[in-house]
């Protein structure tokens, strides 16, 4: 679910539950309002007739009594009104007093009506005293059974007032139960949603922000788990770029040890020859002042150009790691024939192996042809012969060049004391230097694999302690040269 | 008519003495034994049979019982001699059913014929009243006729033999000593019957609980016959084998099985209170007859059956 559904679906939840709510409580109010309208209403109808009927039977009561003792014909007729009114109102009454007790007595009244009027008859029509007196025995009873039933009828009618307005506390108190409940619901709801989004929003950000504010210390922002959301998308932008920016940041670490490491053996590799180159300088000097012969010159000479063939291979070593690191290493290759070249190399390199004592044999494959730069293949190959002679003093050495179906391999073995296996894995790293090594940046290896690599082919190394060591450069073999052209090929 | 006041049923069994007469008018508390009633409410009841109501509420008064059926004349006159009654409900009201049963050979047409006759009347009940409304309808005075004393049964055997020339009875003798052939009938037109519920005061104040399940009974029986109206014959019919359908279906339409507290019984009440206390009948100081009736039981379980206009001024406690 997106963040903004979330945000949004509590408000929306909150909303909708106060609406149903509200809708409720108003049908419910409604609805209970409206049956009390037409209850009170009802009741109000009914106590107005009970009172009317009240009147009309203490009207009659008066008039039938004074009609007795008067005889007065008026009152007689208004007795007989006062019947028809009572009549009707009954009549009105028991068509909407449909429920007990008040439709029995209403039955009651109805039942008593007409006896009672026969007997406000015979008192109207009495003209002796025993006649007047058995028909007023017979009133009085019936009339005060109707108005006891009437006083019934008017308390029951009171009574549903009473339970009226008890309805309405009821209904209020409901309505405020109601009420309290809603809004209960209401702050549950709010709570809950504050919880889901303080969950589900809110935590994960100060998270995301704490793990943030550790960045600068090298920390990783760690992804949200099983979120597919925004903050997700977030976390997981923010843990990868973090990753990278450690990354790089060990790396660039890294590069800069590296760089110091580089400064300081460049340095004390420089200061080494320069120091000497200014020493015999010096000698010099003092010879020519002391008038020295001319072999001594030369052999002054010939030391200081030693040194500055040392100072510029040096310098040459340098810049091509600078240029390999910067990935500047320019080939400029050329279809070479490789036994000759390695011919040459090696002729060149006797002086470096009769120095170490070092016995060299070739095995070359003829007429091998490579696509290669001549001299960075050179500078490997030398590179490779120097440090045999340098870590194999008095041992043989061989140099064989062999071609595969799809490779062509040069191999430089000698049968030295091996190297120590805790050197082999950083061999070709820049700067490794053996133990006990010869002075030097220790960056043969490493240029020799970079420029390798760089023809499209890869060096490789086996060692064992007192068995000697081989390097292997692979190359991909180019078309053989026909043997015109062999012929035309320098010879070695 | 709905019961007020939902409880849960009672646990302990309680026990209450009750005393009426053999008649319709005690329907409601027939039903209630029919159907057992009681027994749902943990109430056993054990019931005594009285002649009259005058003599069950006698034997309330007397300790024998909690509560007595009785009609309105008994209870006037108990309570005019200054007996501390109180009516808990009606029972029943009628038209017409009691008044006088006149022999054939009497010669007696109308109430004004009854001067100067012998005519059986059952005192201290609703049978003296009738009797005395009956004479004064028409313009006599009980010393204008010669009463003779006796039960309801007496008093039909009397008027079979031609003893009496007429005698004041209720349902069903009356009924029963009427008809074709047989006795004829001469009922005041304007008497009205009201059997009630009563009971001595202090006792029913110690009987509350009791009272309380007797009077939720009653009202689950006035229920059921609002929903089941054959159940008044089919309760009846057994207990009356001597009436005839018609005689039963008369009885049965001219009344009305209801509880209740109303104005009308209370207006009763005095009505009688006046009439008897005019008759002669000696009235303790003090009787105010709305003290009679106490509705708070009823109306605690049936707020709509007590109509008084004005509360009592000595309630239950």
């Amino acid at each position: 679910m997106s963040l903004a559904r979330k945000l949004i679906w509590p408000q929306l939840s909150i909303l909708a539950l106060i609406a149903a709510m509200a809708a409720t409580q108003w049908v419910v109010t409604r609805h209970e309002r409206f049956q009390l309208e037409n209850t009170t209403q009802r009741l109000q109808q009914t106590g107005l007739r009970i009172q009317r009927l009240g009147q009309l039977f203490a009207d009659t009561e008066r008039d039938l009594l004074s009609e007795v003792v008067s005889r007065q014909q008026v009152l007689t007729r208004r007795i007989n009104n006062s019947n028809a009114e009572i009549d009707q109102l009954l009549a009105e009454l028991a068509a909407t007093e449909t429920t007990r007790p008040s439709s029995t007595l209403l039955e009651d009244l109805r039942r008593l009506r007409p006896p009672l009027v026969e007997a406000q008859g015979e008192l109207l029509r009495a003209r002796y005293p025993a006649e007047s007196r058995s028909a007023f025995v017979r009133w009085w009873f019936l009339d005060q059974r109707a108005n006891a039933v009437l006083a019934d009828l008017s308390a029951d009618n009171l009574k549903r007032g009473d339970r009226i307005i008890a309805q309405v506390s009821t209904t209020r108190r409901r309505s405020d139960v109601l009420l309290l409940t809603l809004t209960m619901v209401c702050a549950l709801t709010v709570a809950g949603t504050t919880f889901y989004v303080f969950r589900g929003v809110v935590a994960p950000l100060v998270r995301l922000t704490k793990a943030s504010e550790k960045v600068s210390e090298g920390g990783t922002v760690p992804m949200l788990p099983g979120r597919s959301d925004e903050l997700g998308a977030l976390s997981r932008v923010l843990s990868e770029t973090t990753e990278r920016l450690v990354n790089t940041n060990a790396e660039l670490q890294q590069a800069l040890e590296v760089r110091e490491r580089f400064l300081s053996i460049a340095a004390h590799e420089l200061r080494t020859p320069l120091t000497s180159l200014s020493l015999q300088l010096a000698l010099l000097h003092r010879r020519i002042e002391q008038g020295a012969d001319r072999e001594t010159l030369r052999s002054n000479a010939d030391a200081l150009e030693r040194q500055a063939q040392r100072l510029a291979q040096l310098v040459g070593e340098l810049l091509d790691v600078t240029r390999l690191q910067r990935g500047r290493l320019d080939l400029h290759t050329e279809l070479v024939r490789l036994d000759t070249l390695v011919q040459e190399v090696c002729a060149r390199c006797a002086p470096l192996l009769d120095a170490g004592q070092n016995r060299l044999t070739l095995d070359l494959e003829p007429e091998v042809l490579g696509q290669v730069d001549p001299s960075r293949l050179d500078q490997v190959l030398v590179n490779l012969l120097g440090n045999a002679a340098r870590h194999a003093r008095g041992a043989a050495i061989e140099v064989s060049l062999f071609t595969t179906e799809d490779e062509t391999l040069l191999r430089v073995r000698d049968a030295g004391p091996g190297i120590p296996e805790a050197v082999r894995n950083r061999l070709f790293e820049p700067f490794a230097r053996a133990p006990g090594a010869a002075p030097g940046l220790g960056l043969g290896l490493y240029i020799s694999r970079e420029i390798v690599e760089a023809h499209g082919g890869h060096i490789e190394m086996s060692s064992a302690r007192g068995e000697g060591t081989a390097f292997t450069v692979h190359l991909p073999r180019a078309a053989r040269v026909p043997s015109t052209t062999s012929s035309e090929a320098p010879a070695a | 008519m709905g019961l007020s006041g939902c409880e849960q049923p009672p646990v302990e069994v309680l026990r209450f003495r009750v005393g009426y007469p053999d008649l319709p008018s005690t329907l409601l508390l027939y039903v209630a034994q029919d159907q057992r009633l009681f027994a749902a409410e943990r109430l056993q009841v054990e019931a005594k049979v009285f002649t009259t109501g005058r003599e069950a509420l006698a034997a309330a008064i007397g300790g024998e019982l909690d509560a007595a059926v009785v009609y309105s004349t008994p209870m006037v006159l108990a309570a005019m001699q200054g007996e501390d009654l109180v009516a808990l409900t009606t029972l029943h009201r009628s038209d017409g059913l009691t008044g006088l049963a006149v022999h054939p050979r009497a010669g007696i047409r109308t109430g004004a014929d009854l001067r100067g006759h012998r005519i059986g009347v059952t005192p201290g009940t609703s049978s003296q009243l009738a009797l005395d409304v009956v004479l004064a309808e028409n313009g006599l005075e009980p010393s204008d006729v010669r009463p003779i004393a006796g039960q309801p049964r007496e008093l039909m055997a009397a008027l079979e033999n031609g003893d009496l020339d007429a005698a004041s009875l209720w349902v069903p003798n009356l009924l029963l000593a009427t008809g074709d052939g047989k006795a004829q009938l001469l009922a005041a037109k304007v008497y009205a019957e009201m059997s009630m519920l009563a009971g001595m005061r202090p006792r029913i104040e110690r009987k509350r609980m009791e009272t309380r399940r007797f009077l939720r009974a009653l009202l689950q029986a006035q229920a059921l016959l609002s929903r089941r109206p054959q159940l008044v014959e089919s309760t009846l019919r057994p207990r009356f084998p001597q009436l005839d359908e018609t005689q039963l279906a008369t009885i049965i339409a001219q009344s009305r099985f209801e509880l209740g507290l109303s104005n009308l019984l209370l207006s009763t009440l005095r009505q009688e209170g006046a009439w008897l206390e005019q008759r002669g009948e000696p009235r303790a100081e003090g009787i105010r007859f709305r003290d009679l009736l106490a509705p708070s039981a009823l109306e605690e379980l049936s707020p709509e059956s007590v109509t008084l206009l004005s509360p009592p001024e000595r309630p239950l406690r």
